[in-house]
């Protein structure tokens, strides 16, 4: 009886010790790959407002007096 | 604290009772019968301690020993045998084993019955106990004297004299008994002077007259010295045998004895003598009805008789050993069915012994499965209680994470559209602005060629061919601007602010003898951000009322001011120059310029000029519209 108990008790903690072993390495794994997908996104996306800001700063440059429409009008090659 | 002494004394003697009680109840459970069972009850209800308890599984052991309840009787025996193991009681436990040795011996298990007697000797020798050691190995010398094996009894006894200090109080009894016994063997093996030599040791541990514990020896002694020839001793000891065990009223003894001085006497040739012996011997035999004696008598008498040479007396006698011989051969017969039966119900029960030993093993394995089952299903339970919060939990993360990546990728494909989209706008712009404004340039260029090509042209062709170009320039400078406004979308109130400081600096630079004023209302909200269209707007407004001012008005002071009120913003550009009559100036493209783009951008704008008064412009437009 103990025997049994015991080889049931030994299997359930080796059991739960995989099972906590998996998901951990799971968790890590997602985390990781979470925090990829994020950082790239926040690049995409800090680009974006890099050449939004590039576009608005051009654009500040037009003088009212000069009418240097040409040097405001910046065409960003990279955007497609 | 007990005040009154009395109550003291009725309390011990309850308590006396209590105990006087169960051990007089177990007493009256043997022998077996039908109100055995009614005295174990009433005992069974006075257990008070531990000590009653273990009184009382003794009765039932004695008990089921008398009726042969093999299986009950393993019962009890186990579990007095876990008393004392867990108590440590190694003398208890020595004479439990030995009980059970006895029991075994006395039903023919002599076998099963050495293992306990060893097993007795082991739990005395953890505690030095040799009066219960050597118990235990007197028991197996004799289990193994009626197996006939005289060799391993005697080595059994004389075991117990080599192991035994002669330091406790009972070794001289001990080295009694066991010297009897092997005696007692050799006299089996038919040797006298062994025999003999054993039986004296007793009798150098107690002298023959001083007790009666050693009256089987001395009439063995008798029997010893006859077959060594000694008849003188011989006669001795058969009588100090026969005194003693008249004493003991011993009628089997005095039977042996008896027959034991015939034989005597019949080897002495004292003929009368030996068979009035006889005589006597068959007395006794009567009273015991001890058939088996007749035999040693009849026999004896056959060989007076004969050596007498009374032939008839002696075949008389020699038809009554015959006759005898047969009975006992009945008797052998019947003994040895008995025997059969014997040891066929104990065989018999031995098998159900063990038919209930395996219902035993069969309901403890039943037992143990269901709780491998609990206790599985519980593990089970807890197991998949475990996985579940993790399934939870890392889904949970999952679906923030997820969250987290949606809301980015909404912020970036939002802000990656409105970016694609400006610069989209932007192209186009500029490939408008390339084209209409190269082909623009070249209408003004062709018109200045024009101009210059054709001297003798009229004055009012060529004002009308400046004018073209002047429409044509100021087209190009619209075209910009609304192609600027078109991507810039909005402009703040500092940024527009700032390009009319400039514009102001510039024009002060420009004539040096006018001041000029740039007020802006504390009211007026500086955050505020205008749509592109409307900051042009108001830049172009104020910019040709000023060059208008500067052209036209001569005059020494020229303000603009800003202010804010319920929610509309005002835009004042006055000067304190000559004026004009509004009623009978026709207005000029300047100013219905500026009214277009005041209706433009939902505002109005008044003119208020008169002569030698100066000029005030107000623009009045809604914040928000």
């Amino acid at each position: 009886m103990v025997d049994s108990f015991r080889w049931i008790s030994a299997l359930v903690i080796v059991i739960l010790v995989l099972l906590w072993w998996y998901f951990r390495y799971h968790q890590q794994r997602n985390k990781r790959r979470h925090s990829h997908q994020c950082e790239r996104l926040q690049k995409t996306l800090i680009l974006q407002r890099k050449q939004i800001a590039k576009r608005h700063i051009a654009l500040d440059r037009y003088d009212f007096l000069q009418y240097n429409l040409e040097d405001a009008l910046l065409v960003q090659q990279e955007i497609k | 604290m007990i005040r009154n002494p009395y109550f003291l004394l009725v309390f011990l003697c309850c308590f006396g009772m209590q105990a006087q009680d169960i051990n007089d109840l177990l007493d009256k459970t043997l022998p077996p019968s039908d109100s055995s069972a009614y005295y174990f009850s009433e005992a069974k209800k006075r257990i008070k301690t531990e000590e009653d308890r273990i009184t009382f599984l003794k009765g039932k052991q004695s008990y089921f020993s008398t009726t042969l309840a093999r299986d009950s009787l393993d019962v009890v025996a186990d579990q007095l045998l876990t008393f004392f193991s867990e108590a440590n009681n190694f003398k208890a436990l020595s004479g439990q084993y030995h009980a059970m040795g006895y029991y075994l011996e006395k039903t023919g298990l002599y076998d099963e019955a050495i293992a306990q007697y060893f097993k007795s000797v082991e739990a005395a020798k953890k505690i030095d106990d040799y009066v219960a050691m050597n118990r235990a190995y007197r028991s197996i010398s004799q289990c193994h004297r009626l197996f006939h094996d005289y060799e391993e009894a005697i080595f059994y006894a004389k075991k117990t004299i080599a192991e035994s200090p002669n330091t406790y109080p009972e070794y001289e009894k001990d080295m009694v008994d066991a010297n009897n016994l092997i005696g007692a063997a050799f006299s089996e093996l038919n040797k006298p002077d062994s025999t003999l030599f054993y039986y004296e040791r007793v009798l150098s541990y107690v002298p023959p007259l001083d007790s009666i514990d050693i009256a089987a020896t001395l009439g063995n002694m008798g029997y010893a010295y006859l077959l060594a020839g000694d008849i003188s001793k011989s006669r001795q000891y058969n009588q100090i045998g026969l005194d003693l065990y008249s004493k003991l009223n011993n009628e089997y003894a005095l039977a042996v004895l008896y027959v034991n001085s015939g034989m005597t006497e019949n080897v002495a040739g004292e003929y009368q003598r030996a068979l009035r012996y006889l005589d006597s011997g068959v007395v006794y035999t009567e009273r015991t009805n001890y058939v088996e004696m007749y035999k040693w008598i009849y026999d004896e008498e056959y060989k007076i008789f004969k050596a007498q040479g009374n032939y008839r007396a002696a075949m008389e006698s020699l038809d009554k050993l015959r006759v005898i011989k047969d009975s006992l051969f009945e008797v052998e017969r019947a003994r040895a069915a008995k025997e059969l039966e014997t040891q066929y119900e104990t065989a018999e029960k031995e098998t159900q012994i063990l038919q209930q030993r395996a219902q035993l093993t069969e309901k403890e394995l039943e037992v143990r499965q269901k709780n491998i089952i609990i206790f599985g299903s519980l593990g089970l339970a807890l197991l998949l209680g475990v996985l579940g919060y993790l399934l939870y939990k890392q889904q949970k993360l999952k679906n923030r994470q997820l969250q987290k990546e949606n809301q980015l990728k909404t912020a970036l494909a939002k802000i990656e559209t409105q970016n694609k989209l400006q610069e989209q706008r932007l192209r186009i712009s500029r490939d408008l602005h390339d084209n209409i404004g190269a082909q623009l340039t070249f209408i003004i260029s062709s018109l200045d060629n024009l101009k210059y090509g054709f001297k003798d042209m009229s004055d009012a062709l060529k004002d009308r061919l400046v004018g073209i170009s002047t429409f044509t320039s100021a087209t190009i400078y619209e075209l910009r601007d609304t192609i600027w406004a078109m991507n810039k979308e909005e402009i703040t109130f500092e940024d527009l602010q700032a390009r009319i400081t400039n514009f102001i600096e510039k024009a002060r630079n420009a004539a040096i003898n006018i001041d000029f004023e740039f007020v802006i209302a504390p009211t007026v909200d500086t955050h505020y951000t205008f749509s592109s269209v409307k900051g042009m707007n108001v830049y172009r407004i104020i910019q040709e009322a000023v060059n208008n001012a500067l052209k036209y008005s001569g005059a020494t002071t020229i303000s603009v001011r800003f202010s804010e009120a319920n929610e509309h913003l005002t835009i004042e550009i006055s000067d304190n120059g000559k004026g004009f009559d509004t009623a009978t100036v026709d207005s000029g493209n300047g100013l219905l310029n500026m009214k277009k783009r005041a209706r433009e951008i939902g505002g109005t704008l008044e003119i208020a000029s008169e002569e030698t008064q100066g000029t005030t412009i107000v623009l009045n437009f809604p914040k928000h519209s």
